[in-house]
């Protein structure tokens, strides 16, 4: 058994007190905190494990191996195997439920899946996991100490969004499925370089305003003088590009 | 240092009643004492019940042993002497430097439930010509948790 390598010290510090453990924990090496984590009995683990901070958590799974994903998913409160799936990448789903016993296993595939339609299949788990009471001093360093994305290319963990027009109307930007996963989204030119970003919530103010239909001598004078500036800066843009 | 014995240390440092009942059950408790820096081991043993003080004590190789009566509390290294055979005293006695042996000699001599059974050490001695300024660096600079007076002393440590 791989807890009799703990001293007794530990293992009751894990038991007794898995918060304190996990704060002690924030400032040790991610090679270390794996190895403490592969001699801690899985529920103590499991436990401890949920209440690192969100970097580290994903550090410590990437580094664990399948079976004792497995066991730690299986000995932990649901709530503490939910916060571990969140942390994991669904290409390790296969491999973890391969090295769970039978009984696990069934276990193990509930939590993994999730009806197509309900929110959490929708939610994204590429997010940050931060306590209310974490000061933003601590909140910068330990997004800065993160060790799962800091040596890989930007490209690697951007996600792709389309953007919107800088022409499409508010009502038809409100159509867009986008909306579906992001808050924000970026608003393009006809030579697709960025504009800028529009939120969801501005767009439904506009398009609740614009409903009323009702004829104002500002909102005319802003067009004209919208579409006037615009006429101006094609033009000078022309001359300038023809110079 | 590895993080399981920072972690080990940490606990002790925090929470020495706990860990002094996890080494009471523990079978092996002499080695996890063992593995406890000099500072934690003597933490330890000062919440240890007394009954389990002699072979704890005993498990520690001389040097060590010397260590703990020096930085433990009075009570506790009282304790741990009067546990020993009259041989194993001595010998844990002539470890210790001349000025501390004749303390816990004359110590060793008062009569049960007496005051001098059961006082601390004075951590720290301040002295009637210091200034303020002077005591407050040295009350700072203590290990002292906690102080309610700070006793003056003269030269010759006369109150």
């Amino acid at each position: 058994m791989p807890s009799d390598r703990l001293d007794p010290l530990v293992l009751r510090f894990a038991s007794a007190r898995p918060d304190e453990l996990a704060s002690v924990l924030a400032g040790a090496d991610p090679a270390d905190i794996a190895d403490l984590f592969g001699d801690l009995p899985v529920k103590s683990a499991a436990t401890v494990a949920t209440r690192l901070p969100s970097w580290q958590l994903t550090s410590l799974l990437s580094s664990l191996e399948s079976e004792k994903i497995a066991q730690m998913l299986v000995a932990a409160s649901i709530d503490d195997a939910v916060s571990m799936v969140s942390h994991l990448p669904e290409s390790r789903y296969p491999a973890i439920l391969e090295s769970a016993g039978d009984a696990g296993r069934a276990e193990l595939h509930q939590l993994f899946e999730y009806p197509s339609h309900s929110l959490a299949s929708l939610a994204t788990t590429a997010f940050i996991r931060v306590s209310a009471g974490t000061l933003c001093a601590a909140f910068c360093e330990q997004l800065s100490n993160s060790t799962d994305t800091r040596s890989r290319p930007v490209e690697d963990v951007a996600s792709s969004v389309e953007a919107l027009s800088g022409l499409t109307s508010a009502e038809s930007a409100l159509k867009s499925r986008l909306w579906m996963r992001f808050t924000e989204l970026p608003v393009v030119d006809n030579r697709h370089r960025v504009l800028g970003v529009v939120s969801r919530a501005k767009l439904l103010r506009i398009a609740g305003d614009d409903s009323t239909d009702d004829f104002s001598f500002e909102r005319l004078f802003t067009e004209l003088a919208t579409g006037y500036l615009n006429t101006c800066g094609r033009l000078l843009e022309s001359v300038l590009g023809k110079r | 240092m590895s993080l399981a014995a920072d972690l080990r240390e940490y606990y002790v440092e925090h929470y020495p009643a706990d860990a002094a009942r996890v080494v009471e059950t523990n079978s092996d408790a002499e080695q996890t004492l063992r593995e406890l820096s000099d500072a934690g081991a003597t933490h330890l043993l000062d919440y240890v019940d007394p009954a389990r003080l002699k072979p704890l004590f005993l498990s520690l190789d001389k040097d060590r042993q010397a260590s703990v009566l020096l930085q433990s509390r009075i009570r506790t290294a009282m304790l741990i002497l009067r546990s020993l055979s009259e041989s194993e005293r001595e010998e844990a006695l002539n470890s210790l430097p001349a000025r501390v042996k004749t303390e816990y000699l004359e110590l060793l001599q008062f009569p049960e439930r007496t005051a001098g059974r059961y006082m601390d050490r004075l951590g720290t001695r301040y002295r009637t010509d210091q200034t303020v300024g002077e005591a407050l660096d040295l009350l700072r600079g203590s290990s002292a948790q906690r102080t309610r007076s700070l006793y003056l002393v003269t030269e010759d440590d006369v109150l």
